[in-house]
């Protein structure tokens, strides 16, 4: 009997303690809110402070970047000013590195709290949107983030919002997709002019090829951005996106997609692609050939020069230059593709003052300036100096007259995304026929 | 007295109940209800489902990209599974045998279990099949094979059989240690009679060893099943972005619930719950099928 007694008991403190596990996941409770430093009082908003020595105000923000990253050095030391001139809040950081983007709908969908939200602008305008964050224009209009913050990226952010003129998302890196190339090697090679057309691309690689390099290398996987800048410049972002999603194959059969096919092919032929090219997994070709100097071209973001960091050492002449117009574009040579990585409030967010003037302090020109100078990004406001290595794709920015959304465009089919991948490594490693690329594509599209 | 033991049985039973209900049985039944609808995003609410009935399924078997994964998977498991598991069964065979400093042999086959499938997989295509440097490059050129030295193996023509060689290499120590272990539980008394009936190694492994170690085999094949259906990993590694060579049902299912590319990928949580539903019926027959063939017998030696 007392052995029944024990089991029973037993039995009885597992099921206790299950039940007191699943409470660990419950939403925490709301505290009393104070407007942070810098913002004026809403009114009707006044909040009682939390009493002196009692507990703060929670601020949680669900990074995308791992904490070992120079970024994240970065951002704890803006969150380190912004708790100092705010003392009744706290910032709870989850270091959750990119791969946060999978997670974070379904983690506010299962009510977990989070404040501040943060992704690739695909990323959180498609899986969030206005649905799940907050509207922040009352708490940036008039700020001197509004004032200094550049205009190309107000206007990008706004882009993605119904009315095009709210501040739902807050630009926060903006990055260039261009060709980058080494300039010792085209300086070795005598090009003293950059490419603009096509035909020039073409002289300036054989230029290059007789120097002993290989003019341009690609990694698997940025061949896609690579053949979308060229497809986006010719057809345009909408026609692209359409290609993109195409499951008849109908849209493959367009002249464009052909003429995309040999330039590529043609660039294979005359040994301007490096030998290796059909068969790079990232990153061999950034890290083993671009970087170590045997190519002189390749295709990439504005973050590049940052991770190549140590590979590269401080020697190495870094230079960014517009993707040369493909025959017939519809865009001129200076047009770059663009993206930025965005910052959101959620409509669950309990401070959104609080929350704001956080976001204030990661785009206050000390902080962009910190992740210019140790991370290498470009800055999102104005009044931030580039290092060297960046000077050129500050210089590419000011030059420019058009710019499109990276890759060429901002809607895609994962599955026709494997047929295309699959299809133009074979291409650019010279193993089918621009032809059989097209026919390859549509065969595979029609199952 | 019979109801205070139904009773106790069921307070016995409550928690271990209440834990499959909650973490097999409910995402078991969610996942083939979703399946069955069309929603926005893996946590949406059940209001917001619009039913679909089979067509994810039927819009599965017309994707080639889907059968290219499921070929694909299917050669995984039978030419990866005849070279992992015959390598694994050698091995542990000669470290049985009584081979000299069999405890260093043993830890060396297994380490490559000890490190983790991205850096090892990073290793495999960053150095052994570096297309300038490797070490496959470097081998073949030093031995004068000049048509082997030039093969790109991570060009699409050979990228599927690279990648499945590195998770061969991979998995053979973690099987090689369960037929091992299955091989020495064998009395030596067995042997001992053999080879004083005058058999040879190849009748005693193929009369003594290989039969005592059915069910251990059957074991192997089951754990070789379940890991191969759900490749995963090596494939995101030996592509960064998916590709028809590499692409296995879990990247898949991967892709259309959480998409992997920087655009905004058009993403389809019923298309990738079926695909879930598929793999798991896709495992359960295969298990039934092997239990045909290769029937438990009760062993006592």
């Amino acid at each position: 009997m007392k052995k029944k007694l024990l089991a029973m008991m037993l039995a009885a403190m597992m099921l206790l303690s299950l039940a007191a596990c699943s409470k660990g996941n419950d939403t925490p409770e709301q505290k009393a809110d104070t407007p942070p430093a810098g913002t004026n009082q809403m009114p009707g908003e006044t909040t009682p402070a939390p009493e002196p020595g009692g507990e703060k105000n929670v601020i949680t923000y669900w990074a995308q970047w791992s904490e070992n990253e120079t970024q994240a050095d970065v951002l704890k030391d803006a969150i380190a000013r912004f708790e100092a001139e705010n003392q009744d809040y706290t910032v709870e950081v989850n270091w959750a590195g990119r791969d946060v983007r999978d997670i974070l709908r379904a983690s506010i969908d299962s009510g977990i709290q989070i404040d501040i939200v943060e992704g690739d602008f695909s990323n959180i305008t498609a899986n969030l949107g206005e649905d799940y964050l907050m509207d922040l224009t009352e708490y940036i209009a008039g700020t001197e983030l509004a004032n200094t913050i550049t205009e190309g990226m107000a206007s990008f952010a706004k882009s993605f919002t119904s009315d095009g003129n709210s501040w739902y998302y807050i630009p926060e890196q903006p990055f260039v997709g261009t060709l980058f190339y080494n300039k010792a090697i085209f300086a070795e090679a005598g090009v003293d002019k950059l490419p603009t057309t096509w035909g020039e691309f073409l002289d300036c690689c054989q230029k290059i090829k007789d120097a002993g390099y290989d003019p341009i290398t690609v990694d698997d996987a940025y061949q896609q951005s690579m053949y979308g800048h060229y497809l986006a410049m010719v057809k345009g972002v909408e026609w692209v996106g359409k290609l993109l999603t195409d499951k008849s194959g109908a849209l493959w059969s367009d002249p464009a997609v052909l003429q995309m096919a040999k330039d590529f092919a043609d660039l294979r032929a005359k040994g301007y692609f490096a030998e290796t090219v059909g068969s790079n997994v990232f990153p061999a070709a950034q890290n083993g050939e671009f970087a170590l100097g045997t190519a002189a071209m390749y295709y990439n973001g504005s973050w590049l020069p940052n991770e190549v960091a140590e590979i590269t050492g401080d020697d190495f002449q870094w230079g960014a230059m517009f993707f040369p117009a493909p025959e017939n574009s519809m865009y001129p040579y200076s047009t770059y593709t663009t993206g930025c990585q965005f910052f959101g409030v959620t409509k669950t967010c309990a401070h959104p003052e609080a929350a704001a003037a956080l976001l204030r302090e990661f785009l206050s020109v000390q902080t962009q300036q910190d992740l210019v100078d140790q991370a290498q990004c470009i800055p999102v406001v104005s009044g931030v100096t580039l290092p060297a290595n960046l000077a050129d794709v500050g210089k590419l920015m000011d030059e420019s007259t058009d710019a499109f959304v990276w890759g060429g465009s901002s809607i895609e089919d994962g599955e026709i995304r494997a047929i295309i991948n699959a299809a133009f490594s074979e291409l650019v490693g010279g193993t089918i026929s621009p032809e059989e690329f097209v026919s390859q594509i549509q065969s595979q599209l029609n199952g | 007295m019979k109801k205070r033991n139904r009773l106790f049985i069921l307070a016995s039973l409550g928690p271990a109940l209440l834990c499959f209900a909650v973490m097999f049985a409910y995402p078991l039944v969610r996942t083939i209800l979703m399946s069955l609808y069309r929603l926005p995003s893996l946590s949406s609410r059940m209001t917001d489902w619009e039913y679909l009935g089979l067509q994810n399924y039927t819009e599965l078997f017309k994707s080639s990209v889907f059968i290219a994964s499921l070929k694909n998977i299917a050669l995984i498991w039978l030419i990866g599974g005849a070279l992992t598991l015959s390598i694994a069964l050698l091995f542990a065979v000669i470290l049985a045998s009584g081979v000299k400093g069999k405890r260093f042999w043993r830890s060396a086959i297994y380490l490559p279990n000890t490190v983790s499938a991205v850096a090892l997989s990073t290793m495999w295509l960053q150095y052994i099949f570096q297309n300038k440097f490797g070490l496959l490059k470097q081998l073949f050129t030093g031995l004068g094979l000049e048509s082997l030295a030039k093969i790109n193996w991570t060009s699409p023509k050979y990228l599927f059989w690279a990648m499945l060689l590195s998770y061969v290499f991979g998995s053979v120590g973690y099987f090689m240690l369960i037929f091992l272990s299955g091989i020495e539980r064998i009395p030596h008394d067995l042997y001992e009679c053999a080879r004083l009936d005058g058999a040879g190694n190849w009748t005693q492994f193929w009369r003594i060893t290989f039969p005592l170690i059915r069910d251990v085999f059957r074991t192997c094949l089951t754990l070789w099943t379940v890991t191969s259906v759900n490749f995963f990993v090596w494939a995101r590694m030996f592509s960064s972005k998916a590709s028809v060579v590499t692409i296995t049902p879990v990247y898949y299912l991967y892709d259309k619930v959480f998409g992997t590319a920087n655009a905004g990928t058009v993403l389809n949580v019923g298309a990738g719950a079926a695909v879930g539903v598929l793999v798991a019926v896709i495992v359960l027959v295969t298990y039934s099928v092997m239990n045909r063939l290769l029937k438990e017998e009760e062993l006592e030696y």
